[in-house]
């Protein structure tokens, strides 16, 4: 804390401020001489009245003294300085503000937004520089950009951009913004000073660590206020992942609550022609999930969108998603085993959403675009690719042949363990099976007997393999003797190791009337979320929607419409078979459009980071090396000083008033 | 009466400070005749407690052989078949002491002083005295007997007065009580007391000293001199006041002492009035800015 004269060459007028003691001294020792015949009862009078004279002297003494002091002062000029060294005030400044245009920036507390203030705020930093300085601003956003490209003189400009900016439904990168400042300070010379305007969202911030710089002053400017209410739509979720044609669709729409009183809200669903709604009720600080159930009437994919209604806080108030629906599940199935594959696609056929297809053994090499795999006879050619698809998601139902690891035929990581190779082998006496898992999803159907017993067959035939071969897969079904005959394994997608002969020679199994539901039910419970070829695309604020399309073609084929119908500017981004939009979209689903046939969407929803609208402690906002500043004016106070002169000029003025009080007083008492 | 008027005139001619001719001729229409009963030997105009010849009756009293027949009143014999003989009231002459403060407060005053006003007064006063061949004496004191001027009627006794007065000046500290305590002894004979003075001194202490001459039967008048400066005080703003008397000096603005002052001085002349009052003694405030002939409203008949 210091404090610097601006006029300290009239500090010899300091000496004024003695003038009222001098004043005082002389009143009491100079006046005129009056000889007065007895002053036996101006000495009682005065006796009487001195207890109460002397305060009064002392009072209009301190008064008037206090009063030249202020004179004296505010002709002084004092600036005042806290937690501030007074050194290099004197050299040329270099200022970078950052200011925060992300999401929650776009938050009204009071009557103008959180971004309006930090702009005003940013722009009062402005305000105080002189014509030798520079400045920059950087705007903290996804992709924090600044003004300049290096530090600029032109102040004006800068101000009107800060009064022209927008904020973003962005999250922001508050290291990259950082970066960049002091990046742009590095080469300055000078004082250089880097100020951060920001509502210091909790979120957001508090895994940030600024790291501080030698020779560079770090303030921080809060804006907004600690209790902003907010309730946000975060998420939204459909059940099955990929549904079929005429199968109901379950969606969940998460809603938070972002304060500490509970909210009510309505919550909107609009999935292609339905529009539904029902109330949430949510707890303080806390989630509540909406559900709707929707069966769509053709395949296809189709955009849905959840909405709240709306609050203080719109942005997050609506989400959207797009649902694949299929008209059915291709299935590849591998037929090296002819009696397996024979009775998987006798089953297969029987149902109507599933449509097979045989692949050779040199399809596994290829792009294998099935929902579902069934390997019969499988070798263990191409593990590396079906490894691959089983990680983006596919299911693969795999009955191994003999000589095939148990780890190749769970298509583990590891290499092949070449000492333990499953081998067929044959009994005499038939083996049941029994289920380990009765609660696991694909036994739900037959919980309470109405489909049967899916574990009713007998089996003379299997792999040999011990009991804890199958690491890290659960067993659903085993043998009598423990051996596992249905396992599964689940790594995005699922994996399904069949140990049950459907050879009708050696098992009875295929032939009783629970096979089929049982089958169905595996395969529907285990459909892939993905089958390695994207529907859509999910994508952030401030960054621009893309799309591969998987070969070459023209970009006047390609085109980008949002949900009005209006194209969108699009370029190629990332390689010849990526096409993305020329500048990021805002909030909302998008379509591809290949020679106008529809081949995709995007979607931008709001970044959920930005919701919970809460700051950080002040004491969290401080960092080693950083101040906290309580506004613009604050910050231009830090750095050029607080003008006391006007606040000495105003005490001069309750003096002076004091004085003519206090004088008024005395003459009354 | 031509005598007399000689005698006024002759007066007249000489130039003394404190009676001027113009104040004699004035004070021609005035007589001092203060109504208190005084014990002279020479016959005159003032009532005396010896009874003798004179017009003013007094009283009845039974004849005793060996007095005056001329005195018996046969109106009363012829009713009463007794001799009385009708005694009259005593006519003698009169004694006038003047006390007159001259001390250093007394030199007070931004125009006419107060010792000058008191000079004034007294000096009309013994030359009314005189003139009436009654005996003035005058004793100017400041906190003793400064100058004694033992009771006479004469021309060359008013002069010495006149110029007594004339060549007085302020002096030391008030003490109008040890100025009486001391003067006592030197009053032959009762008759007027005249003080003239500001009466910064204890009123207590002052009426106490006092008590003596009232025992005795002296008629006293007291006269309080006070100017205006000392009754409201000026606005002057700060000053240095100096004590006359004592030299003590105090620093104080009029603008806070002129209410409290008046209220002070107003207390004192209450106080002054109240014991005089209980003692039957006359006590007059006059300002400096009033002609002293008022006094002798007071004085005469």
């Amino acid at each position: 804390m210091s404090i610097l004269f601006s006029n300290a060459v009239i500090w010899p007028v300091a000496a004024l401020v003695a003038v009222p003691l001098l004043l005082h001294l002389f009143a009491r020792t100079k006046p005129p001489v009056y000889s007065f015949s007895s002053v036996e009862f101006i000495l009682r009078i005065i006796r009487s009245t001195l207890r109460m004279k002397r305060p009064q002297d002392w009072l209009l003494l301190a008064l008037r003294t206090l009063l030249f002091t202020s004179l004296v002062l505010v002709f002084l000029r004092p600036l005042f300085f806290s937690q501030r060294r007074l050194a290099g005030m004197f050299q040329a400044k270099n200022v970078v503000v950052i200011v925060d245009a992300t999401a929650s920036m776009s938050y009204v507390d009071g009557a103008q937004t959180r971004f309006a203030a930090a702009c005003a705020e940013a722009s009062e930093i402005m305000a105080g520089l002189s014509n030798r300085d520079t400045a920059n601003v950087v705007w903290l956003s996804s992709a924090p950009r600044a003004v300049f490209p290096e530090m600029g003189a032109n102040i004006a400009y800068l101000r009107d951009s800060l009064r022209r900016a927008s904020v973003t439904s962005e999250a922001g990168n508050i290291q990259e913004a950082f970066d960049l400042a002091v990046r742009l300070l590095s080469e300055a010379e000078g004082k250089r000073e880097l100020c951060i305007i920001s509502d210091f969202q909790k979120t957001a911030w508090e895994d940030v660590s600024l790291t501080p710089i030698e020779g560079l002053d770090i303030v921080k400017v809060p804006v907004g206020t600690a209790t902003a209410a907010n309730a946000a739509l975060t998420d939204i979720q459909f059940r099955p992942a990929r549904p079929l044609l005429g199968e109901e669709v379950t969606i969940f729409c998460d809603v938070h609550n972002y304060s500490a009183q509970p909210c009510g809200r309505t919550l909107f669903l609009e999935a292609g022609e339905s529009r539904r709604s029902q109330q949430v009720v949510v707890p303080p600080w806390s989630k509540a999930t909406g559900v709707f159930r929707h069966t769509f009437k053709s395949p296809g994919t189709f955009t849905i969108s959840a909405a709240l209604d709306e609050d203080v806080f719109p942005g997050d108030d609506r989400r959207w998603t797009c649902v694949p629906v299929l008209e059915f599940m291709r299935t590849g199935i591998l037929a090296s085993d002819t009696q397996t594959a024979g009775a998987w696609r006798r089953a297969l056929d029987a149902l109507g959403w599933a449509r097979t297809e045989t692949i050779s053994r040199a399809d596994l090499d290829g792009d294998l675009p099935y929902d579902i795999l069934m390997l019969a006879g499988w070798d263990g050619a191409s593990r590396q690719n079906l490894r691959e698809k089983l990680l983006q998601g596919a299911t693969i139902v795999c009955s191994p042949a003999g000589g095939v690891s148990p780890g190749d035929a769970t298509l583990s990581r590891r290499q092949a363990d070449v000492g333990a190779l499953l081998r067929h082998e044959q009994s005499s006496e038939p083996h049941s099976v029994k289920i380990v898992r009765p609660d696991d999803r694909i036994f739900q159907l037959f919980a309470d007997g109405d489909f049967g017993d899916p574990s009713r067959g007998l089996f003379r035939e299997r792999l040999h393999l011990a009991r804890n071969a199958l690491s890290g897969a659960d067993v659903l079904m085993a043998f009598d003797d423990g051996v596992p005959a249905l396992a599964r394994l689940e790594q995005n997608g699922s994996l399904y190791f069949w140990n049950l002969a459907l050879d009708p020679e050696f098992s009875n199994w295929a032939s009783h009337v629970e096979f089929l539901p049982f089958l169905a039910e595996l395969l529907l419970g285990s459909r892939p979320s993905a089958n390695g070829h994207v529907v859509y695309t999910e994508h952030l604020p401030g960054e621009p929607v893309a799309w591969n399309v998987g070969r070459t073609v023209l970009t006047s084929d390609m085109q980008l419409r949002d949900r009005i119908g209006q194209a969108l500017p699009i370029r190629r981004g990332g390689g010849s078979l990526r096409f993305a939009s020329s500048i990021p979209p805002p909030l909302g689903s998008y379509e591809w459009l290949y020679r106008g046939q529809y081949i995709g969407c995007s979607v931008v929803n709001f970044p959920t980071i930005e919701s919970d609208l809460r700051p950080m402690d002040r004491e969290q906002v401080k960092t080693a090396g950083s101040v906290v500043a309580a506004g613009g004016s604050k910050v231009r106070h830090l750095r050029d000083g607080v003008k006391l002169w006007p606040y000495f000029l105003a005490l001069a003025l309750c003096l002076g008033l004091l004085e003519g009080l206090a004088l008024i007083w005395i003459e009354r008492t | 009466m031509q005598g007399e008027q000689d005698w006024v005139d002759g007066m007249a001619e000489f130039k003394f400070k404190y009676l001027k001719p113009e104040d004699i001729r004035k004070l021609a229409t005035y007589e001092f005749a203060p109504k208190a009963v005084v014990e002279g030997y020479l016959s005159g105009r003032h009532m005396s407690r010896s009874r003798g010849s004179s017009i003013e009756f007094r009283d009845y009293r039974q004849y005793v052989p060996g007095d005056d027949l001329a005195l018996v009143d046969w109106r009363v014999y012829a009713r009463t078949d007794r001799h009385y003989l009708r005694t009259y009231e005593q006519e003698t002459n009169m004694d006038c002491h003047i006390f007159l403060d001259s001390s250093a407060s007394m030199g007070f005053g931004d125009g006419l002083r107060k010792l000058e006003y008191a000079s004034f007064f007294a000096a009309a006063l013994c030359y009314l005295v005189v003139r009436n061949t009654d005996r003035v004496s005058l004793q100017i004191f400041d906190d003793k007997i400064r100058h004694f001027f033992a009771p006479g009627s004469t021309t060359r006794h008013l002069h010495n007065l006149m110029h007594a007065l004339e060549n007085n000046e302020a002096g030391n500290r008030t003490s109008i009580a040890e100025a009486l305590k001391r003067s006592y002894p030197l009053l032959k004979r009762k008759g007027s007391l005249v003080v003239i003075s500001d009466f910064f001194d204890d009123p207590g202490a002052i009426f106490s000293a006092l008590s003596p001459y009232i025992h005795r039967g002296f008629k006293i008048h007291l006269f309080h001199v006070l100017t205006p400066e000392e009754m409201d005080l000026p606005d002057r703003g700060l000053l240095t006041f100096v004590d006359m008397e004592t030299g003590r000096r105090i620093v104080a603005h009029t603008d806070n002492l002129r209410k409290p002052y008046a209220a002070a001085i107003q207390d004192h002349i209450a106080g002054l009035r109240k014991l005089a009052v209980r003692r039957s003694i006359d006590y007059v405030v006059t300002r400096t800015d009033m002609h002293y002939f008022t006094l002798f409203d007071r004085l005469t008949r």
